[in-house]
């Protein structure tokens, strides 16, 4: 690599990079106008359809209207960690985006910003970050919702935590790699994951859903119980942030669903199903590739108004008395199959 | 070959950190510059509950579940890390003795390994660290006055 390659290769880091900021401003927005839309409609209501075409510039209103409102710093708080909570929400979604294998390639780019080789242990280890941000801003607020709320969601997360390594593990068992370019090749080659390992992707299906604090699990905020948790002493776009962030963590779960269960952005079949050669292959796996993810998050909507929620009780029972030993067997299970296979 | 190509992943990974940096910076601070002039009186600075002045301080006092919870998850947490290098590895440690693998011995050190965690899991849940305010946990109520 010359010096031209190295011109060439920051041109390709830049475009990258604004093509995740595109992508998550694009998905993030329309999937909270997605959200009120279908809320609408399983609640037999109209839903927001004024602002815009059909409602569709819903979303930027909302977030000009958060831009422009006053930024109140109540005298109560730890101010430092008050300040940064929020952002340390939404930083591990964009970061965790960096490694998302989101199309093969465009022309000579490789869709991927970061090809780390063991791929999977950086997700795990920035996504984990994110618990910091819902502990931190519940206690900063120094009040007692947020800090309850903090709490609570510290506890859940780190309990499925456990649940997802372990789930993910009789992937790596199969692909034989930590790398999310490779998984996607080996699903794309041997048929999508989510037909060979059906109970991991149901329990990492389950896991992402406490991990995102979505309904049935969403206790952090549980609105009932602690009017909105962590975030209450938040507003303006502080607290636009944590809304961002949570949606962010939606569409990155998501993503990570498709990417190590659904094929990433193949499909099984002839030109699709293999690193693209010319342009427009390219742009439909950059295109199935966020169909994919749309119709998760559909499904994430869909539970949410469905499902009611669980008790505290019940949430770390299902995870650490029913989902950590199904992960444990899902493993032996796996480790047998392919014992006596032989390895193959 | 460059000497930098095997870098470039983390080069392009240190890039992001920077652009998300410099938007969360941006997310904070521009509402404080486009947004009314700051007020403070007594309501909007006290804390948020139901209407009323708070009666207790804060910290709010919680239980100690939370710290259970915590020391199991790093207990358990390690192991995981110790599988995900066992897993990778293991379609090639499971081959016969003669192709270069451990045979069955690759998967009997991970069973053993499993049942010493189980024991641990099952001891976990047998003296009740698992449970959230179940009827032995419970604290005895105290009779009224």
């Amino acid at each position: 690599m010359h010096l031209d390659g190295v011109i060439l290769e920051w041109v390709f880091v830049i475009v990258r990079i604004l093509a995740i900021f595109v992508i998550t401003f694009m998905i993030v927005p329309y999937t909270v106008m997605a959200e009120r839309w279908v809320c609408a409609w399983i609640q037999d209501r109209i839903g927001p359809n004024r602002t815009g075409w059909f409602g569709l510039m819903q979303p930027w209103a909302d977030a000009l209207k958060l831009f422009l409102k006053e930024d109140i710093i109540p005298h109560h708080v730890r101010k430092v960690y008050y300040v940064i909570a929020p952002t340390l929400v939404f930083l591990p979604a964009l970061l965790t985006m960096a490694l998302m294998p989101w199309g093969s390639n465009l022309g000579p780019m490789s869709c991927v910003l970061a090809d780390i080789g063991p791929g999977m242990l950086v997700v795990f280890a920035v996504g984990a970050c994110s618990v910091y941000g819902i502990v931190l801003a519940g206690w900063a607020s120094n009040s007692k919702y947020p800090f309850l709320g903090g709490v609570r969601s510290a506890a859940q997360l780190i309990s499925y935590e456990v649940c997802i390594g372990l789930s993910l593990v009789a992937i790596f068992m199969q692909t034989q790699t930590l790398n999310l370019t490779q998984t996607v090749l080996y699903q794309a080659a041997n048929g999508w994951l989510v037909w060979q390992q059906p109970l991991a992707a149901f329990l990492f299906l389950i896991c992402m859903f406490a991990e995102t604090n979505r309904a049935p699990f969403d206790f952090p905020e549980a609105e009932q119980e602690l009017v909105s948790g962590y975030n209450i002493e938040y507003s303006s776009l502080k607290f636009g942030l944590f809304f961002l962030g949570e949606y962010a963590n939606l569409m990155v779960a998501s993503m990570l669903m498709v990417t190590l269960f659904l094929g990433g952005w193949s499909l099984p079949f002839a030109p699709l199903n293999a690193p693209a050669q010319v342009w427009w292959v390219g742009a439909a796996h950059v295109a199935i590739f966020i169909a994919k993810t749309a119709c998760l998050l559909f499904l994430f909507i869909w539970v949410r108004w469905t499902v009611p929620r669980f008790r505290y009780d019940q949430l770390m029972g299902l995870g650490w008395k029913v989902l950590f030993p199904l992960a444990l067997l899902n493993i032996l299970i796996t480790a047998v199959v392919l014992g006596l296979r032989g390895g193959a | 070959m460059h000497p930098l190509e095997h870098f470039w992943p983390f080069i392009a990974f240190g890039a992001m950190v920077v652009a998300a940096i410099g938007f969360s910076i941006i997310a904070v601070t521009f509402p404080s510059i486009l947004g009314p002039r700051k007020t403070h009186n007594e309501i909007k600075d006290s804390a948020y509950e139901c209407g009323l002045p708070a009666t207790t301080g804060t910290p709010a006092r919680f239980s100690v579940k939370f710290y259970v919870v915590a020391m199991l998850f790093i207990l358990f947490d390690i192991e995981v890390v110790f599988l995900i290098a066992w897993g990778v590895l293991y379609r090639k440690l499971i081959k016969p003795e003669g192709a270069g693998g451990l045979g069955w011995a690759a998967l009997a050190v991970a069973v053993i390994f499993l049942l010493i965690l189980e024991a641990g899991h099952i001891y976990a849940w047998r003296s009740g660290a698992l449970d959230w305010a179940s009827w032995r946990s419970r604290p005895q109520q105290e009779p009224r006055a």
